[in-house]
């Protein structure tokens, strides 16, 4: 009986791990055994175990509840980079060094102020990790022992707690619940191994509110030692947050509850969000994590539909997962994709949410739109000379102004684009999918489309040629009957059974 | 005649006693230099002469340019008619001196005798002098003299009174009239912010209810206007009044602002000896406490002489020779000893000595009151020039950034700039305060001082209230 070891079994589409060797415990076993045979063993027969230096995959399959049990001490090699995995892409961001002390990975987080610019032109006070906002990817495999220092170096208590992470009650970082407060200036060690693999987190868990909504979160990525899926090229990670930042103010205001006024990938809103590069035929993963106080996010790509592969629960079993072109990442968990980049281009990658592709969008604004101002501004003016109309025809145009704004503030549009300006913010960065490229770190520049691939103004020959006139008058206009509003029968003169009325 | 010798003499003495004719305008010179020395101002008393007309030449230039404080107290002390009635005081009490120059005219007296029993006809003929007028009159010119000094000081205060009235009605004027001025500016805001509401209305974007609030808003500050236009006329009219001014000469133009704040606060030092040394409150208690001292030593000599006269009888038997002789009727001072007149008199004096007194303790008090009060408003003025202001016009900076950023509605950043327009009254208010109390403390200095309530209102009352700030329903 090895409940374990039985993972493939029950994923018909992915292949077997490359040259590795699945491995059990005698306890993980005799766990495991204990509830056997009960529903929860949802897999096909067991596989030996063959090897005792791989782990067991805990991910593929359906038998994590009989392997949800951590213990202590025992674990694998150090996983290398390169060779045991292709490390992640952090736009904006970095991974954590780590040291290996005895055959454990040896981490140390610092969490501290941080003064964090968000894009060119907003900086704030935030509190982060190891002068980060996020902290820094922790990026480790499955089966490593990590060790993890966390030093607090801010005013307040903190702790750090390993979202996902399966880990001994007591790693848990909970402050109050599974440990006290790291008060500032102590140092606090985490010691576990890592039993699965997958996109997870890390963050505060003492004054949550305040400390995440002042920065102090982080992506924990932990690598299958034994991948079951091809390894990606490109594996980007990227962290989804929101904040609330007064325009001219310098600090995000944890206490905010709705109003988020930026919202960022890896703490950076557009166009401070670095693009995604890639190569054409690159195998992309993209792992997001979303640590938003309030929101979710259905993050969209464009030029592409891709396969959701992963939660931060694990793989899903290729049977279940399914195609989209928005995943939608709730707050408190992690969402993978995958797709082959086979679409050259310069392709947005957004939230779908209106307002989270705004930077510092001000809600007290009038409705503007339609407005006919006349000869109101000159009027305007000999009181408030900087006086003009604004938002009349929306929010666009805002970065040519040129107008006095507050410092430390971004216009809640704009991005300087090849042809124009990019009317988004917030929650947008651009994946860039190219043929050739020569540094994979480098911005390549904006996307030529060759001829005849791109939209321009119509021409008078091609509007002839169509039979398309370019006041608009050849369209077809909505028929009357498809856009009246319905209009209910009268009724019934006498309803049956009804008493009657008035005197008839 | 022998009777001639001793009316020659009593003529003799009285053209000793002194000018016995009116000199129009007399004393006029003095106050005229002291006004110079307290106040710098012009004075000029209409008596038929020439210079009349350069006075009225005078104000009329004046009235062609922009009035400043200064120039309105010329015109006023130049045309005001009212104290130039004030100033025939002085010749009401040059008379009184003259008067006392004067003897009373002698009393001729004749008595015809017809004999009924052999004896004939007689005569008596008498002229009889007041001999105490004679006697009394250097005294009675004295405290003559001492009123006629009285009445010069009096009339120097009453000029200065007026310079008084006219300054600071003046900068009450210029204050109201600014404030007319930042009253027009906020009706244009709020019309403005109602218009561009209405601008929205029309796109559809907003209530009528929030159009009729802004409306509200602007009709609110139309009616704060006009009380400010009511209120600057009626302190405009007064100006009139003060100066003397009708017909085409009310048209006169103000400078359009109260006079900045000076570099340097109000003075301070050495403030009280220099009231106490120009106060004509002073100089007119210590006048009185001579007339009332003159009184009394007048009093006490002649008191119960009052009523001698001497006088020349002449008398002719109707058969005989004229004979002549003195006259002397002297009451006898059983009753009236002169001790209520003397009394009086010392209790006129020891009255007059408290009174004055009373009234330097007064003055010292009065110029630390003003000396403060300027002081107070000085440094109240100052700082809404040199941090309020400023802080407005960041502020309003600072909204139009929001504004810029699209983070606030044009409805909000006009309120920041009607804000900005109340602390631009409030600071009008604070300079009128200032010049207000600069006033007084300058008033006391030259020599007079102003009733305390006054002083104790001069800290600016004028309301500087701009409306209501917008509903912010659809901002």
């Amino acid at each position: 009986m090895n409940n374990n070891n039985n993972n493939n079994n029950n994923n018909p589409t992915t292949v077997a791990p490359r040259g590795s060797k699945l491995a059990f415990s005698r306890r993980n076993m005799l766990t495991a055994g204990a509830i056997a045979g009960g529903a929860l063993m949802l897999g096909g027969k067991a596989r030996a175990a063959e090897s005792p230096s791989t782990p067991p995959d805990h991910n593929h399959g359906g038998a994590h509840p009989a392997t949800h049990t951590p213990r202590s001490g025992e674990h694998f090699p150090p996983g290398e980079p390169g060779r045991d995995y292709t490390p992640v892409v952090v736009p904006n961001g970095w991974t954590l060094p780590y040291r290996i002390v005895d055959g454990v990975k040896v981490f140390h987080l610092v969490a501290e102020d941080v003064e964090h610019e968000f894009a060119p032109g907003l900086k704030a006070n935030c509190w982060g990790y190891n002068a980060s906002v996020h902290g820094p990817v922790i990026e480790a495999v499955e089966g490593d022992r990590v060790r993890i220092f966390v030093t607090n170096k801010l005013t307040a208590p903190t702790t750090v707690h390993w979202h996902g992470v399966l880990l001994p009650s007591g790693m848990d970082g909970v402050g109050g619940l599974t440990q006290r407060a790291i008060l500032p200036d102590e140092t606090f060690m985490y010691e576990f191994t890592l039993r699965q693999h997958g996109t997870l987190m890390y963050h505060s868990h003492h004054d949550e509110m305040t400390q995440m909504g002042m920065g102090m979160t982080g992506l924990f990525i932990i690598h299958p030692r034994n991948p079951q899926d091809p390894r990606p090229d490109r594996d980007f990670a990227l962290m989804l947050h929101e904040w609330k930042i007064e325009v001219g103010a310098s600090r995000p205001d944890p206490n905010e509850m709705t109003d988020f006024n930026t919202l960022t990938i890896n703490a950076k809103c557009f166009p401070g969000t670095q693009p995604l590069i890639v190569k054409t035929g690159d195998r992309v993963r993209i792992r997001i994590g979303n640590l938003s106080a309030m929101d979710h996010h259905p993050i969209h790509l464009h030029g592409y539909y891709f396969i959701l592969t992963e939660t931060d629960g694990g793989v899903i079993p290729e049977s279940a997962r399914w195609p989209e072109t928005s995943v939608l990442v709730p707050v408190g968990s992690t969402r993978t994709v995958e797709f082959v980049a086979d679409n050259p281009g310069d392709w947005a990658m957004h939230c779908h949410m209106t307002h989270h592709v705004m930077n510092q969008m001000g809600h007290g604004i009038a409705n503007m739109i339609g407005v006919q101002p006349g000869d109101l501004d000159a009027r305007i003016r000999k009181l408030l000379p900087g006086y003009m109309t604004m938002g009349e025809n929306g929010m666009g145009g805002m970065t040519e102004m040129g107008m006095s704004v507050p410092q430390n503030s971004i216009p809640m549009v704009g991005g300087v684009g090849p042809y124009d300006e990019i009317t988004m913010g917030g929650m947008f960065t651009i994946l860039k999918v190219r043929d050739e490229i020569a540094n994979l770190n480098e911005d390549p520049g904006w996307y030529e489309p060759p001829p005849g691939t791109m939209s321009l103004p119509a021409t008078k020959e091609s509007l002839e040629q169509s039979g398309v006139r370019a006041d608009g008058a050849s369209a077809p206009r909505a028929p009357a009957a498809a856009t009246k509003s319905w209009i209910l029968p009268p009724p019934l003169r006498r309803a049956p059974g009804a008493p009657h009325h008035h005197g008839h | 005649m022998r009777t001639k010798a001793p009316l020659a003499a009593i003529l003799a003495s009285s053209l000793l006693a002194g000018c016995s004719s009116m000199k129009p305008g007399l004393g006029f010179d003095d106050v005229k230099q002291s006004i110079a020395e307290r106040s710098g101002e012009q004075v000029h008393w209409n008596n038929g002469t020439p210079e009349d007309a350069q006075a009225k030449a005078a104000v009329a230039t004046i009235l062609e340019g922009e009035l400043t404080a200064d120039q309105a107290v010329q015109v006023a002390l130049l045309n005001n008619h009212e104290l130039q009635a004030v100033y025939e005081e002085l010749n009401l009490a040059q008379s009184d001196v003259v008067q006392a120059g004067l003897l009373k005219n002698p009393v001729f007296s004749g008595d015809f005798r017809f004999g009924v029993s052999g004896v004939g006809p007689g005569v008596d003929l008498g002229i009889a002098q007041d001999f105490l007028s004679l006697l009394a009159m250097p005294l009675k010119k004295g405290r003559a003299e001492a009123a006629f000094e009285a009445a010069k000081v009096r009339v120097t205060a009453a000029v200065l009174d007026t310079a008084f009235e006219v300054r600071t009605a003046f900068y009450d004027y210029q204050a109201a009239r600014q404030m007319r001025e930042m009253r027009e500016t906020v009706v244009e805001a709020t019309g403005a912010s109602y218009e561009l509401a209405g601008r929205l209305r029309d796109a559809g974007n907003i209530r009528e209810l929030d159009l009729s609030n802004e409306r509200a808003l602007k009709e609110q500050s139309k009616i704060e206007l006009a009380a400010a236009q009511a209120e600057e006329i009626h302190l405009r009219e007064r100006m009139n009044a003060l100066m003397g001014l009708w017909g085409s000469q009310t048209l006169w133009v103000a400078a359009a602002r109260l006079p900045a704040l000076p570099d340097q606060q109000p003075p301070q030092d050495g403030l009280e000896a220099k009231a106490i040394r120009a106060s004509l409150d002073l100089a007119l208690l210590r006048r009185e406490a001579e007339i009332a001292a003159r009184s009394a030593g007048m009093a006490k000599p002649f008191a119960w002489l009052d009523g001698t006269e001497i006088g020349a009888a002449s008398e002719r038997e109707l058969e005989g020779e004229w004979s002549v002789g003195p006259s002397l009727a002297v009451p006898i001072p059983i009753f009236d000893q002169g001790q209520a007149a003397l009394g009086a008199a010392q209790a006129r004096y020891k009255q007059a000595a408290e009174r004055t007194i009373a009234r330097a303790v007064e003055i010292r008090s009065r110029v630390r009151a003003a000396q403060s009060g300027a002081l107070s408003a000085f440094e109240r003025a100052r700082y809404y020039e040199k941090v309020i202001l400023p802080l407005r016009q960041k502020i309003l900076d600072e909204t139009q950034d929001q504004y810029n950023a699209m983070q606030i509605s044009g409805f909000q950043l006009l309120q920041a700039k009607r804000d900005q327009i109340a602390a631009g009254a409030e600071y009008i208010a604070s300079v009128h305060g200032y010049w207000q109390a600069k006033s007084e403390l300058d008033q006391i200095l030259s020599g007079r001082m102003t009733p305390f309530e006054r002083t104790t209102r001069t800290a600016g009352a004028i309301s500087t209230s701009t409306g209501a700030s917008a509903t912010g329903e659809h901002q």
